[in-house]
């Protein structure tokens, strides 16, 4: 059945990267990927900016909450188990499903990262190409999962 | 009744009479100020009852009359003595050694003085009565003051030397009351104060034989408590493992067993190590006094990994022995603990460096590994970008070039991914579980023909044993893909077989029959990044694997070699005893093949 586009679901997803390079393909594979749903990406390049966007402060006050988060964990400013750890905290954007996606595969990191509560944790790396995994993430999270809508 | 009479003067004679010699004996050897106050004392004491015995009775030549004021006089210089003893041990008191020695002196003149001695059973004049209430007041003034001072200066004193110095006092006062008694009693024909008198004389004699000489049995009676305590602390020198522990286990126990008011513990290099009692400052004094062995209340314990300075107070080297001996015991202990304790403490600053050095390291390996990943992510993101956008615009050069970039990029992961993994084991401590060889290598056998369809496996009986999984898996996983990444030929068999000896654990071989390992090389491709082959990217791998077994290997306690056994390479693998599991499957190494 032929869909659409005005018809797909409309997905936003916030990227959190501070280097550019993994930035550009990850935006780019979730841009690309269009099965179904049609993704919205906005990028920030580190935590402090990554939980401006999501209290909508600043420059992000009229932006609306994203769907899905995915997070680096190493970030100038405020790394990501940090602005993982806030927003867990907050009982208002727990909701909001976090997605570690990191080239950190310390075993202390994941477990940090699964007790502050991230819904997932992937590993860019081994022979992974960053675009295909972020296309599987893409996929699972925002095609053939539910999320809940966003917090006002 | 006189015949009992009789006995107790006896007893007492010959009592008073040893303890004059021994004090006399020892203070030859010591030479000790309290051991001549001392011998002084007895030498009155068994001077007067030795005359008191022979002498004749006071009579009325002048000859009788002045030896009577003679003996008298001695008897008077008792008190004086034993007080003089107590000074002598314990600072003096205020004014009372003045009036000691004017109230003796005094008295001893009016003896000199004294126109007639009556007989035991003769009438007393006025006058005599006079001066038996001086004599009195005198002794009794002089003796209680000894007394007490001698039982109050054994407060907080070690156990022997407290109860020696309190049985000396008790002695003192049971021969004071024996003479007020004696003197106004009046009638020598009073047997039964006679008898009183001269049973509390023997009392005080054994007492004071007591105080002075204890017998071994008493002695030891006394050190009980001292010794139970010393137990104690020899319990916890030989659990203490490092020497605060060890520190304090003796300062402590220097500070109860042995009453010192200040210690300290010098190492051999003559660095203070602990004080008791004193400051750092003051504890160089007291080295310095120990030193000079200027003061006999310091003493030093020499042993050979360090000195133990003990201030005691002025009594300990009169009545301490038994304490000084107890330190020397305690001394061994505390050098076989201190030996072993620095030894301790040298491995623990050692292992905590290590450790430091590991985990600085490991930081290092992570963040080495993430910053260089990153680039890598990138690269083969952006070929594949490059693949998927452009592809119809290059030709075959470019698609090619477009390839080998890919693999390079790759090939770079892989050895990071390596070089982080090599980094990791024996880091990361997990819990070893059982794992059954057999299995597991049927498994990795299964992957690894994937990528070798020729290669053929064989196996027979592996045993279980006890190590972390993910390794042994990386372990027969590196081997098996190494002997078909570099056997030479496609059709290679790799047979792969145990024995297990109950004394050294398993030996497992895994054995090709590819081209082998040249002599020279055996040992050399266990080393990292070691390859026989040219570098390259195709099929050679990152030269890490070998260098990775050893070390899975190595750190359950066993080993891997190239041994000489047939046309290819075979791999002695060993697995020490502790990894094998006691199972029912302990025949499982009878050969099934």
């Amino acid at each position: 059945m032929m869909m659409t586009e005005s018809k797909k679901r409309n997905v936003r997803v916030l990227v959190a990267e501070d280097n550019e390079d993994h930035l550009f393909l990850t935006v780019r594979a979730l841009r690309d990927h269009n099965d179904g749903v049609s993704i919205e990406v906005d990028a920030v390049t580190d935590g402090e900016e990554a939980l401006d966007f999501i209290y909508r402060r600043g420059r992000f006050e009229d932006r609306p909450r994203p769907h899905l988060i995915l997070l680096d964990v190493k970030m100038p400013k405020v790394n990501g188990l940090e602005v993982l750890e806030q927003l867990k905290k907050d009982p208002d954007l727990r909701s909001i499903p976090v997605i570690m996606l990191t080239s950190s595969d310390r075993p202390e990191d994941i477990e940090e990262a699964y007790r502050l509560g991230t819904n997932s944790y992937v590993t860019k790396q081994a022979g992974l190409n960053l675009a295909a995994g972020v296309a599987d993430l893409a996929a699972y999270w925002t095609e053939r999962s539910a999320l809940p809508d966003p917090p006002d | 009744m006189q015949g009992l009479l009789e006995v107790l003067e006896w007893a007492s004679l010959i009592v008073y009479v040893m303890l004059a010699i021994l004090a006399a004996s020892r203070w030859r050897e010591q030479r000790s100020e309290a051991g001549g106050w001392l011998s002084a004392t007895f030498g009155i004491l068994a001077f007067v009852i030795v005359a008191g015995r022979f002498l004749p009775e006071a009579g009325t030549s002048t000859l009788a009359l002045w030896l009577a004021k003679f003996e008298i006089a001695i008897l008077v210089l008792f008190p004086f003595c034993l007080h003089r003893f107590v000074l002598s041990l314990r600072s003096p008191l205020w004014w009372f050694p003045q009036i000691a020695a004017t109230a003796t002196a005094a008295v001893v003149l009016w003896t000199l003085a004294l126109p007639e001695v009556p007989s035991d059973d003769g009438p007393r004049s006025a006058a005599f009565g006079a001066f038996v209430v001086a004599v009195l007041v005198q002794w009794t003034l002089l003796s209680v003051l000894a007394t007490v001072r001698l039982w109050s200066a054994g407060k907080g004193q070690p156990a022997v030397a407290r109860s020696r110095m309190r049985t000396m006092a008790a002695g003192a006062a049971a021969l004071n009351i024996a003479l007020i008694i004696a003197a106004t009693a009046g009638s020598a024909e009073d047997s039964g104060m006679n008898l009183l008198t001269n049973l509390l004389a023997l009392a005080s004699a054994l007492l004071f034989y007591l105080g002075f000489a204890p017998p071994a049995a008493i002695r030891q009676y006394w050190r009980r408590e001292p010794e139970k305590a010393l137990r104690r602390t020899q319990l916890d020198l030989v659990a203490a493992t490092s020497v605060s522990e060890v520190v304090d286990a003796v300062l402590s126990s220097v500070r109860e067993v042995f009453g010192a008011k200040q210690s300290a513990l010098i190492d051999h290099r003559g660095a203070l190590l602990a004080t008791q009692g004193l400051s750092a400052a003051e504890a160089t004094g007291l080295v310095e006094t120990a030193a000079s062995g200027d003061e006999p209340s310091v003493m030093v314990v020499p042993m050979r990994h360090a000195r133990l300075v003990v201030r005691s107070n002025q009594l300990m080297p009169f009545f301490g022995r038994d304490e000084v001996d107890l330190l020397g015991s305690l001394a061994s202990f505390l050098d076989l603990a201190l030996e072993r304790a620095e030894l301790a403490d040298l491995q623990r600053a050692a292992h905590e460096e290590l450790e430091a050095a590991s985990a600085e390291l490991e930081a290092l390996v992570y963040g080495i590994s993430h910053d260089l990943k990153s680039p890598i992510i990138s690269l083969l993101g952006y070929v594949d970008l490059l693949r998927s956008d452009y592809s119809e615009r290059l030709d075959d050069d470019g698609r090619h070039f477009l390839a080998r970039m890919e693999a390079s990029a790759e090939y770079m992961q892989d050895l990071l991914n390596d070089l982080l993994e090599l980094s990791r084991i024996g880091r990361m401590q997990t819990e070893p579980a059982p794992v059954d060889l057999t299995e597991l290598v049927q498994d990795v056998a299964t992957e690894v023909t994937r990528r070798f369809p020729a290669a053929r496996i064989e196996l027979s009986a592996l045993p279980v044993v006890l190590m972390n999984p993910v390794r042994a898996r990386q372990l027969f996983t590196n081997l098996i893909e190494n002997a078909g990444r570099h056997g030479g030929r496609d059709d290679i068999t790799i047979r792969v077989s145990g024995e297990r000896t109950p004394e050294e654990g398993a030996v497992l071989y895994l054995a090709d029959d590819g081209k082998g390992i040249p002599d020279v090389y055996r040992e050399k491709v266990f080393g990292i990044f070691e390859r026989l082959e040219e570098g390259g990217v195709s099929r050679t791998g990152t030269g890490i694997g070998l260098a990775m077994c050893r070390k899975i290997l190595e750190q359950i306690g066993g080993g891997i070699d190239i041994v000489d056994a047939g046309p290819g390479t075979t791999f002695e693998l060993r697995f020490p005893p502790a990894t094998l599991a006691t199972s029912p499957n302990d025949q499982i190494l009878e050969s099934t093949a």
